[in-house]
């Protein structure tokens, strides 16, 4: 019995590196930045100097801030159709690869990894030479077919933002798809097919509760990524005509190094984590985690 | 290896790594040091610190500093990407660790002061010679609440470009100089008529140039409040509204879709173009990326003029200014503004504003090269009547307000000039408070 | 059996299907590469600009400019640091990888084989906290790296970008420690490893492929991280590659292309990228083998 604990406690020191890293540099600036949230600190200004405790009151605002409640809604509809994107082309994608019939595999591979591949700073400037106005390949390719222009960077830019973040972020749920689907036992399919099961059955009932909770880790990742991330709608409207493109991390951005209030800044980051976090937990929850 | 053995090797290691560090540490604190003292100069990576690095101003500075004052002086560059660098620095001085003469921008000039970031250099700057150099519209620049925080090196108004083979082409006049707005609105309608293929006849939308072409305040020193309701205001609107709405002749989408303004006016399909002066040689000068051959006869350039309504100005523009401030949490002042005085020196100025057409700050910078080339001999003339903005705080709040009420309600959607200045009444007051914002008579918040 | 196993495997090589698929997988290339394409025209082109052209010559001006060291902006050229960067570059992805594998591959051993009340809790946790956006915890960050000397300091940029990963690459690490079946670790037991030995010379051997993937993702990670090096280095010497290329090329709303060469830029781009297609080909066998969560048989 003695020999068993302290080994466990030997593996239990195994979580120590992470956890020192995770605390310090996540957990520590996390805490630090609510409490900033609970002042209305400015970054620059006499409020720099002396910012003062106004407890809930940036929440209070928050409520009754008519352009944060639109800011919820840009973000979720960007977010879930980000999410259902990526995943869908994942799906494609790691079907391909794991098909038997298409051949050319590794071609195929390299291609589709090549956005994830490319560096983050390089993402934007390839896609301004695509999808500007006048001289984009996009529209110039358009405009050889005898279609319209279109205005991608402007009146279509949410569009663009999604189409531009699922070409960048198919990649992780591709691959986790398409590991989640090689791993299962062939066995289970041809069973399936004896009892003259049809494709569509051996889907929904063999593959996909199979690949539940990849699937909704994987969801719960790529969901983190794009709720914080706002570099597409950044370099395309920097918050769109009259807010209509601007995330809610946009707006905390804004609030935070624009309009320089830290405070108000602080209190949009903290209610993004706070709706991550519910739905996170609503998703595991939804799959009997 | 048994259990032992390997736990052994690895107890050693850790034993000889944190020896060894400590003993780096130790030493690397008790070695015995001459007294160099070390400041930093902060500035923007690649084209600004190399110039700095090929003009030799540390190596010259270090050396004066031992010849002059027997101080051994290390100066190190900090730098940071064009890319956000006002937003680095100004994190650099929230987090307490930007360098102790930093170059920077003039607009956050009062928010830095506020904060208290700023050395006060107005004993220093009484004492020095140079001083009266300086135009005294770039000693105001970077005085606030009557003390000196920053010294400017270069500095762009903004100006009128128009391809004079277009003009010509239209038979309108060349050289062109415009008195008031209904010349370029009817300039660009011109182009338009006669030259259809040019798909951007004008394009003229900075809402600041404008409010000051109207004869503007904008802020009102006596009460503080910021002024978003007048007439001059209106006219604003409505020269952006005939300009995009009513004439056509900017066509709304060039702002809203960011269309490349510099490359259009270069291909000529753009054929007036309101920008800073620095274009005249960083866009269409040779071997940049969008060269203008023949750019002396092709590129036509006249003072931005006024509404040509009582109570505006003949010309108007506004300048901003790139320069040297210090950190008010430097622990060597008297070094950091001898550092800071090298570094705005006539020599350095001109070479600096030379190939890059920006305006040198002070008159003795007009030597060389600079002061045989045309255009910026020309362009110093408008600093005779450039405006300074206002420099208070929530001035870049009434400014981006300003810029979203265009694009998102006159450009998007049309709205009327008198809608537009309503809503953008409104969105004021809301951002800045009911206590700083003001309407001028006949028109009331 | 076998009559149903054709049929199945003939319905799924109908000819139809086939082209159809190949058909749309075309279109998915062009989705993909489109982008490219002017990555790679412009590098060549000795006149690049921001949009797509036909270059009129074809040159290796751009690359041989890197390299050299200067642009062909007249007055205000300027010199680029490749080699530097590309060495601070991999310094920080380095450092990157190698911590985030052993640290994930220590916690996701431990996760994997330890079970204790309050086990998903932790792993939830471990995965919800970084939840804050990055940016709102930009200026303590900045004050912790202060205080822990990671200013300017190419070790400290590693560090801070491997724990923005962790939590992502301890859930796969365990994903691959899960998939190396209890049995084979009990079999070094009994052959009379302790626990330690037989981590080391049965469980690491065989999670060789979840160390790779861990090693190219955090690479990728460091490699192509902007904003903590934006933050915390401030010589040029020691600017990876990343704040290289924002150094001489800037996009920002409502200011279109500054004094750029973009055919540098180009050039020096996929020069960026090369080494993460070199890791990649090394590591790409494995990639198919992530496993998040334990897989349930209902």
């Amino acid at each position: 019995m003695i020999k068993i604990r302290r080994e466990d406690v030997f593996l239990a020191s195994f979580f120590i590196p992470a956890l020192i890293l995770l605390f310090i540099f996540q957990l520590i600036p996390t805490v630090w930045a609510i409490q900033f949230s609970l002042t209305d600190m400015a970054l620059i200004g006499k409020k720099f100097l002396n910012p003062s405790y106004v407890g809930l009151m940036n929440f209070q605002r928050l409520a009754e801030d008519r352009i944060f409640w639109k800011s919820v809604g840009v973000t979720f509809e960007y977010c879930l159709i980000s999410l259902m994107w990526r995943f869908t082309l994942g799906l494609i994608f790691s079907l391909y690869l794991t098909s038997k019939i298409f051949k050319g595999k590794t071609i195929m591979a390299a291609v589709f990894l090549f956005p994830w591949i490319t560096p983050g700073v390089l993402k934007p400037f390839l896609w301004i030479s695509v999808l500007d106005t006048k001289y984009g390949t996009a529209n110039r390719i358009l405009q050889l077919l005898g279609l319209p222009a279109q205005s991608w960077v402007y009146e279509r830019a949410m569009l663009s933002a999604i189409a531009i973040n699922s070409w960048a972020g198919y990649a992780f749920p591709m691959l986790v798809l398409a590991s989640a689907l090689t791993s299962i036992p062939k066995e289970y399919y041809e069973i399936a097919e004896i009892c003259g099961a049809s494709r569509w059955y051996r889907f929904t009932r063999i593959t996909l509760p199979l690949i539940k909770f990849p699937l909704v880790l994987c969801a719960i990742m790529i969901f983190k990524e794009d709720i914080d991330d706002f570099t597409y709608v950044y370099m395309l409207t920097d918050g769109g005509p009259n807010y209509r493109t601007e995330l809610l991390s946009l707006y905390a951005y804004h609030k935070a190094f624009v309009y320089y209030k830290l405070g108000y800044g602080s209190a949009i980051g903290l209610v993004i984590a706070a709706i991550a976090f519910i739905l996170g937990l609503a998703q595991l929850k939804a799959a009997k985690f | 290896m048994s259990t032992l053995e390997k736990a052994l090797a690895i107890i050693s290691i850790i034993l000889a790594i944190g020896w060894g560090s400590t003993i780096y540490y130790y030493t690397a604190i008790y070695r015995p040091t001459p007294t160099i003292i070390t400041i930093t100069l902060e500035t923007k990576a690649g084209l600004w610190a190399d110039f700095i690095r090929r003009m030799e101003v540390i190596p010259k500075f270090e050396d004066r500093m031992w010849n002059e004052k027997g101080v051994l002086v290390r100066v190190r560059m900090i730098t940071a990407p064009h890319r956000g660098y006002a937003d680095k620095v100004i994190a650099d001085f929230a987090a307490g660790v930007a360098g102790d003469v930093v170059w920077m921008k003039s607009d956050p000039l009062p928010e830095m002061v506020e904060s208290g970031w700023l050395l006060d250099l107005t004993p220093y700057v009484q004492k020095w010679d140079d001083w009266s150099q300086f135009y005294p519209s770039m000693q105001e620049l970077g005085t606030y609440n009557g003390k000196v925080y920053a010294i400017w090196v270069e500095t762009a108004p903004q100006v009128v470009y128009y391809r004079k083979d277009l003009f010509k082409a239209a038979g309108l006049p060349v050289p062109w100089q415009p008195k008031n707005w209904d010349d370029i609105i009817e300039a660009a309608r011109t182009i338009k008529e006669r030259l259809p293929e040019v798909d951007v006849p004008l394009y003229a939308i900075n809402p600041v140039l404008a409010a000051i072409g109207a004869g503007e305040k904008i802020y009102d020193p006596e009460d503080g409040k910021f002024i978003v309701k007048s007439e001059r205001l209106l006219e604003v609107f409505k020269f952006f509204y005939d300009a995009s709405i009513k004439y056509s002749v900017t066509p709304p989408a060039v702002k809203l879709e960011k269309w490349d303004t510099r490359k259009l006016f270069q291909d000529g399909e753009l054929a007036i173009l309101v920008d800073g002066t620095w274009c005249w040689s960083e866009k269409w000068g040779p071997g940049m990326p969008y060269e203008i051959k023949n750019r002396e006869e092709v590129v036509g350039y006249a003072h931005f003029p006024s509404s040509g309504k009582p109570g505006a100005p003949q010309y108007a523009t506004y300048t901003g200014g790139y320069g040297y401030m210090i950190n008010s949490k430097t622990k060597h002042p008297d070094l950091a503004w001898e550092l800071l005085k090298d570094l705005v020196a006539p020599d350095i100025a001109a070479e600096w504003n030379y190939p890059t057409s920006h305006l040198a700050c002070r008159k003795d910078a007009v030597i060389g090269k600079y002061a045989e080339d045309e255009f910026l001999k020309w362009a110093t003339t408008t600093l005779e009547y450039s405006s300074l903005l206002p420099r208070v705080e929530g001035f870049s709040t009434w400014k981006k307000l300003l810029d979203d009420v265009i694009k998102d309600y006159l450009l998007a959607q049309g709205t009327t000039p008198e809608e537009c200045m309503n809503i953008f009444a409104e969105k004021a007051k809301e951002e800045l408070g009911a206590d700083r914002v003001k309407a001028l008579p006949p028109y009331s918040l | 059996m076998r009559g149903e196993k054709s049929r199945l495997s003939r319905s799924l090589a109908e000819p139809g299907i086939k082209i159809i698929g190949y058909i749309v997988l075309a279109f998915m290339f062009i989705y993909i590469l489109n982008p490219f394409v002017w990555l790679f025209l412009t590098a060549f082109n000795p006149h690049g600009s921001p949009f797509l052209e036909l270059p009129e010559n074809l040159a290796l001006d751009n690359f041989i400019a890197i390299f050299v060291g200067t642009t062909k902006m007249g007055a205000a050229a300027h010199s680029i640091y490749m080699a530097t960067w590309i060495k601070n570059s991999l310094i920080v992805a380095a450092t990157t990888m190698f911590i985030v594998i052993v640290t994930s591959a220590m916690a996701g051993y431990a996760l994997s084989r330890l079970d204790f009340p309050g086990k998903n809790l932790f792993m939830l946790g471990l995965l919800l906290i970084g939840f804050m956006p990055s940016l709102t915890k930009l200026l303590p960050l900045y004050k912790l790296c202060i205080i822990f000397g990671f200013v300017n300091n190419l070790f400290g940029v590693g560090i801070i970008i491997a724990s923005g990963t962790l939590p992502t690459q301890i859930w796969v690490m365990k994903g691959f420690f899960d998939g190396i079946p209890r049995e084979l670790e009990e079999q070094a037991w009994i052959c009379g490893c302790n626990r330690l030995t037989s981590l080391f010379r049965v469980v690491l051997p065989a999670a060789g492929p979840g160390v790779m993937v861990v090693a190219l993702m955090s690479f990728l990670s460091g490699w192509g991280n902007f904003t903590v090096p934006l933050i915390l280095i401030r010589s040029e010497d020691l600017y990876p590659i990343s704040l290289g290329i924002a150094s001489i090329f800037t996009h920002h709303p409502g200011e279109v292309g500054l004094v750029v060469d973009y055919g540098v830029v180009a050039a020096l781009s996929i020069i960026y990228m090369i080494p993460s297609l070199i890791i990649y080909y090394v590591v790409r066998r494995h990639l198919l083998k992530i496993r998040l969560a334990r897989m349930e048989v209902r």
